[in-house]
């Protein structure tokens, strides 16, 4: 079904390929898991397939890539037969409704008005998503977009489906629903799935082969019944190192029956807990649960409608406000995407950023300097913009914590980092900790939660539904606490 | 600025006729030079927008700074006959009626301007162009448009929270806006490119492009509503042009 003989891929401006003579054999039917660490290649070499790079994205290619035996033009060609789902289904799309969204493909085909209806109802009931057809896309949950996503690409009806990091930004609840969505697709054996992932996750168990890039290069490719597989999948997912338990008593936050809501919708509904300084909490709860809401009031982005905060001694409430670049002096804070927040030419100056704004002590920051990067040609003349997603999530950490905040607010840090990128931030806040500072996490993953985290905060819809130390939570526990499903 | 849509089931005019309707009675509103007639027309904008639930900083901005440019030209315009004086300031008529006459048509223009915008879905925008015969790929470009403008507030947003929680202060001095937007620059021009690669990777991945014409699942045609309304505004447009030109009924 895939054929790709010596692809080499490389991006305009960088003197290394970011994929080196690639050649891969994937049959129809089959259900493949392409893993490797960040910029491995193989988000590119699925680019490369579907004839985005360099149709879209410009860069040299090379090599030859032939899909049910035959080769194509360009990415319009390939779209006939091949789709490839994003990352994120929020930037992919460009209508207004799920309807909309999911007749887009068959109507660019010119496919006929009674074909078109068939084919979105097809693709939404094979994804679970009949009951979304009317829906705005904006009012859908992180789950539903991937569903409407994937729904998007299967009224095309290709040959080839690749899905690029499905689950990387979605709740454990959701995740299952998407990884249920893509087995039965795989039962089906219509089509040819192309699953691209750092972590094999719950696809470990559909996959029937299992293939790893490095460095632009194809350096495993092994059945399931190969040794090789369950090996690679062990490593992928590996335990972290132990947790430290929190050592003071004093809190550093504390929240007392916090309301906030938008448009009548109750965001945050009489929310209390405090927390202890020197601890690495966890904020879980699925998407939509008001944990970026909850964090945002911490930083005093919002004003509480109801209720109090209490944050380092600063006291907020609906009528007193302690403003976030006053805050920000005792309190850092990780925004989810890494461009946001990148603002100086080079990675010393960004890591200086906050300290020189604060006019703070600038030894610790230049310490953040020189431990992400030893090289001083990297550190002085290097655009962080140019590092890879990995590294800007580490220079966002640094960059938030490097003038001595007391406090550190994370959202969803691990979102789409590899595992040694996610080893790495993983230290960094256990440094940070040891360093006598405060750590709040968003994140989804239960493994971190359990094995890397103090303490932790559950939210559902709008409420908090468990606080206390991780060591309180029984293991049968965590998946309820998530989906409120009692098993 | 918020709004209150049509309810579902309501009939609703082809997004054509309201551009269409916006353009003719934009022309009346720039051809009525009468303050009256002008008054009257500013009266009609405003239960418009009281109907759209028209609210928010902006639409208080937009009323705002119509209240100023009337202010200005009373203060300041010394044309026709005095009707009181302050010390160095007069009051003319020639000042209220130009005061009344640019202002509402600054007033009108933006605010039928933006229930255009409120009360019209980009998507059928779109798909009303198509169904006319405009090219798809241009016809698209609205939707595309209005579609990234929350996307890129919201990214907008996010930035500036950024600089503000590393305590970057926003000074509302020059050298604090030229701070700011240098940055604010950078952050947004590699998401605006990363979003531009993603989208056009999803459209032209779904064959968009692919052929000169594309089918619809929900063709939006001109219906006999749509040109009734059409024809009647025409006409409505019409007479209240020739009634604004009619000397006999000319205040000033």
């Amino acid at each position: 079904m895939l054929d790709v003989m010596d692809l080499y891929v490389r991006y305009e401006n960088r003197s290394k390929p970011a994929v080196d003579g690639l050649s891969l054999h994937v049959d129809l039917g089959e259900f493949v898991l392409l893993m490797g660490d960040s910029a491995s290649g193989k988000s590119t070499a699925m680019q490369a397939v579907c004839g985005f790079i360099p149709d879209i994205i410009p860069a040299e290619k090379r090599g030859e890539v032939r899909i049910g035996g035959q080769t194509y033009e360009d990415a319009t060609a390939i779209s006939s037969v091949a789709c490839m789902v994003q990352q994120d289904p929020e930037t992919q799309f460009c209508t207004e409704t799920v309807e909309e969204e999911v007749a887009f493909g068959p109507e660019n085909l010119n496919v006929p008005r009674a074909d078109i209806r068939k084919a979105v109802d097809e693709s939404l009931a094979s994804v679970g998503a009949s009951h979304l057809v009317s829906r705005k896309l904006s009012t859908l949950s992180g789950g539903e977009k991937q569903k409407v996503a994937i729904a998007s690409m299967l009224s095309v009806r290709p040959r080839l489906l690749i899905l690029d990091e499905p689950t990387s930004n979605l709740d454990p609840r959701s995740v299952s629903d998407v990884v249920g969505v893509i087995d039965a697709l795989r039962r089906r054996k219509e089509m040819t799935i192309v699953v691209v992932e750092h972590r094999p996750g719950g696809f470990k168990d559909l996959a029937s082969r299992v293939m790893v890039m490095d460095k632009g290069m194809l350096v495993l490719d092994c059945g399931r019944h190969d040794p090789s597989f369950a090996e690679r999948i062990g490593k992928a997912d590996a335990k972290p190192s132990p947790p430290i338990p929190s050592k003071s008593e004093l809190a550093v936050v504390s929240v007392k029956g916090l309301s906030y809501g938008v448009d009548g919708t109750k965001i945050l509904d009489d929310v209390t807990f405090d927390l202890k300084d020197c601890a690495v909490v966890a904020l879980m709860g699925e998407n939509g649960a008001g944990k970026t809401t909850l964090l945002r009031h911490l930083m005093g982005l919002l004003t509480p409608q109801s209720g109090s905060v209490d944050v380092l001694g600063h006291p907020q409430d609906k009528d007193v406000r302690t403003e976030p670049w006053v805050l920000g002096r005792e309190v850092g804070f990780v925004f989810q995407n890494p461009n946001h927040q990148i603002f100086e030419r080079t990675v010393e100056k960004e890591i200086l950023f906050a300290a020189e704004n604060y006019d703070a002590p600038k030894g610790e920051a230049l310490k953040a300097v020189e431990e992400f990067e030893a090289s001083e040609e990297v550190r002085k003349f290097v655009h962080p913009h140019c590092l890879s997603f990995g590294q800007k999530r580490r220079v966002n950490i640094r960059s938030a914590s490097s003038h001595g905040p007391r406090l550190i607010l994370m959202d969803e840090p691990f979102s789409g980092q590899d595992a040694e990128n996610a080893e790495a931030i993983r230290g960094m806040i256990t440094n940070l900790q040891r360093a006598g500072k405060t750590a709040v996490v968003v994140t989804h993953d239960i493994q971190f939660a359990k094995n890397s985290c103090t303490d932790v905060v559950f939210m559902r819809a709008g409420k908090i539904v468990r606080t206390g130390p991780v060591s309180s939570v029984q293991e049968s526990e965590w998946e309820e606490l998530f989906t409120g499903v009692t098993r | 600025m918020t709004a209150r849509l049509p309810e579902e089931g309501t009939p609703r005019l082809n997004p054509i006729t309201k551009a269409l309707l916006l353009v003719m009675f934009s022309i009346l509103v720039l051809l009525v030079v009468d303050p009256v007639h002008m008054s009257a027309i500013v009266v009609c904008v405003l239960v418009a927008k009281e109907h759209f639930h028209a609210r928010g900083l902006v639409t208080r901005g937009i009323i705002g700074f119509a209240m100023a440019i009337f202010v200005a030209q009373i203060l300041f315009n010394h044309s026709g006959d005095e009707l009181a004086s302050w010390s160095a300031f007069s009051v003319t008529t020639g000042g209220i009626y130009d005061g009344v006459s640019i202002a509402g048509k600054f007033l009108s223009l933006i605010m039928m301007s933006w229930v255009f915008v409120a009360t019209t879905s980009p998507s059928e925008l779109s798909s009303a162009l198509t169904t006319a015969g405009f090219p798809y790929r241009y016809a698209f470009l609205p939707a595309l448009s209005m579609r990234f403008v929350p996307v890129f507030q919201f990214e907008l947003a996010t930035v500036r929270e950024a600089q503000v929680t590393r305590g970057m202060k926003l000074d509302r001095s020059i050298k604090g806006i030229v701070r700011s937007a240098r940055y604010t620059t950078m952050p947004m021009l590699m998401t605006a490119m990363s979003r531009v690669n993603s989208i056009t990777a999803s459209m032209t991945g779904r064959g968009f492009g692919m052929h000169k014409t594309r089918t619809q699942l929900q063709p939006i045609r001109m219906t006999a509503w749509d040109l009734a309304f059409l024809a009647s505004s025409a006409v409505f447009v019409a007479v209240t042009f020739l009634v604004t030109r009619c000397p006999a009924l000319q205040i000033a």
